[in-house]
């Protein structure tokens, strides 16, 4: 069984290693684009935003960027994850692997390259933006707790793309929403105080203000909040890896015609 | 020789996809299948196209399980259809895919490593070896994919009308590495259309039509009857 699962992680990192060379190899520049995307991402950020903006408010700069790019993550690692089992249909109608498998492999390449955009932003926070701070410490935690959810998310909805397209519009849309609803935009002191208890119901309100607690205002993020959001976490990767398994023999035969 | 796979009344049910309004289309590919499969034999698997012998090799090698009927493995077997190629990535070089298809196929990534000198050797891509795969023709792909398929040595080895692969050259190579694996104590399953192939490979043969074993005997006695009854 060790070795089993030995193989199976083992395909998965071989997997997402072959998916980031072969994407750099399309491009003249290679390995650089890892570096230069978040570059020019974070870099447009700011000077759309810094100009377009009073610029007299560096801190609202700081407070979209390090919410647009926390989404991002969620956003391509959940859109390509979702998509991950059916592009795979071919391989897995030939040999028998987990349906966990692939939805991993997908989120894995864009949280590699997440990562990178994230480097370039504590660089940058750092000597331009609040400067570090020990609580930079925490992120990690925040980070896996985000992942948990995309991880999750993920199978779930791998599998529900399977059977029915229609999933993958439906997700759209309702990801749209939740770029509106987790605050990208606004901070929570502009929720009505009676609605607040609604807003942070959404764990990526408590990511997003998470992030911001510990890189932009130098203080620990809420622990009730973030240990509510890894609750959501553990169930939604505990749901998608039940789904996974209760499907495993038999979405070959019911999804492919 | 030991009883290896029991079948009993294996039907196997492909859905297409619903819309909206629309009644559920159901096709059953196979409908109620009995045979066993024992360690050690090679058997042929007959019949015409469309009757379920490529659902069959499905079943048999864990891609899903049976709508309705039990097949039970009497022993934990690593079965394995043989494809070439699957998974295969385009920009990656030969090496790579070599190491990454092996992985699917059931070996370690160590495993791989040490006999990717090897898989290079029998493929005989030389310096395309390091190549992305794009480059190739379909034949070197193919060429690849055998080599790939090779190391990985199952208990069970399932063929989907498949024996030799690649220029004449290739062919006389693939093809007797093939034969082995008859002559081998491995227990082989081998669907084809050529008769000939199924009578000088296999210990006995399966006549499949309409999702339901026909014949089940020795290859000279099936193929016959087979035969007749295409007339």
């Amino acid at each position: 069984m060790a070795s089993r699962f030995a193989r199976y992680r083992d395909i998965v990192f071989y997997r997402i290693w072959a998916q980031l060379k072969s994407e750099a190899r399309q491009n003249y520049l290679g390995y650089l684009w890892f570096a230069l995307e978040p570059m020019l991402m974070t870099g447009i950020f700011f000077l759309v935003f810094g100009f377009l903006l009073d610029s007299r408010k560096p801190e609202y700069l700081w407070f979209l960027t390090v919410g647009m790019i926390t989404w991002q993550w969620f956003d391509a690692a959940l859109s390509e994850g979702m998509m991950g089992l059916k592009m795979k249909f071919h391989i897995l109608m030939q040999m028998p692997l987990p349906k966990q498998i692939f939805p991993l492999v997908h989120v894995g390449a864009a949280t590699w390259r997440f990562i990178c955009v994230l480097a370039v932003l504590l660089v940058v926070n750092m000597f331009w933006g609040a400067g570090f701070s020990p609580y930079w410490l925490l992120l990690p935690m925040v980070l896996a707790v985000q992942l948990g959810i995309i991880i999750g998310l993920s199978w779930l909805l791998s599998i529900a793309v399977s059977y029915f397209d229609d999933t993958q519009k439906i997700t759209q849309a309702v990801m749209r929403l939740f770029f509106y609803l987790s605050g990208l935009f606004f901070s929570v002191e502009r929720v009505p105080a009676d609605l607040q208890v609604a807003f942070y119901a959404n764990p990526m309100a408590v990511l997003l203000q998470s992030y911001r607690d510990i890189l932009l205002y130098h203080r620990p993020p809420n622990p009730a909040l973030l240990g509510y959001a890894a609750l959501w976490a553990l169930g939604l990767m505990a749901a998608g890896w039940a789904l996974c398994n209760h499907v495993d023999k038999r979405l070959m035969r019911e999804v492919v015609v | 020789m030991s009883l290896l796979m029991t079948a009993k009344e294996v039907g196997v049910c492909y859905r297409l996809r619903k819309q909206m309004f629309q009644k559920p289309r159901e096709i059953w590919a196979l409908k109620s299948l009995n045979f066993e499969i024992f360690e050690g034999e090679k058997l042929g698997i007959v019949g015409r196209n469309g009757t379920g012998k490529s659902t069959l090799m499905k079943l048999l090698g864990g891609i899903f399980e049976p709508t309705r009927g039990t097949l039970k493995w009497h022993h934990k077997k690593h079965v394995q259809l043989l494809s070439l190629g699957v998974g295969f990535e385009g920009s990656l070089t030969g090496r790579e895919n070599a190491i990454l298809n092996g992985m699917l196929l059931g070996k370690s990534r160590k495993a791989m490593l040490e006999r990717v000198e090897a898989i290079k050797d029998y493929s005989e891509l030389g310096v395309f070896f390091e190549y992305p795969v794009n480059t190739y023709s379909s034949g070197m792909v193919v060429r690849l994919g055998f080599s790939v398929a090779m190391e990985s040595d199952p208990d069970v080895l399932l063929l989907d009308e498949l024996l030799g692969v690649g220029d004449a050259g290739f062919l006389t190579k693939s093809g007797k590495t093939l034969t082995e694996k008859f002559q081998g104590s491995k227990t082989v399953l081998l669907i084809s259309h050529d008769p000939g192939q199924i009578e000088s490979f296999c210990t006995r043969a399966l006549w499949i039509e309409g999702g339901m074993v026909v014949a089940d005997g020795k290859p000279k006695d099936v193929i016959a009857r087979y035969n007749a009854s295409l007339k």
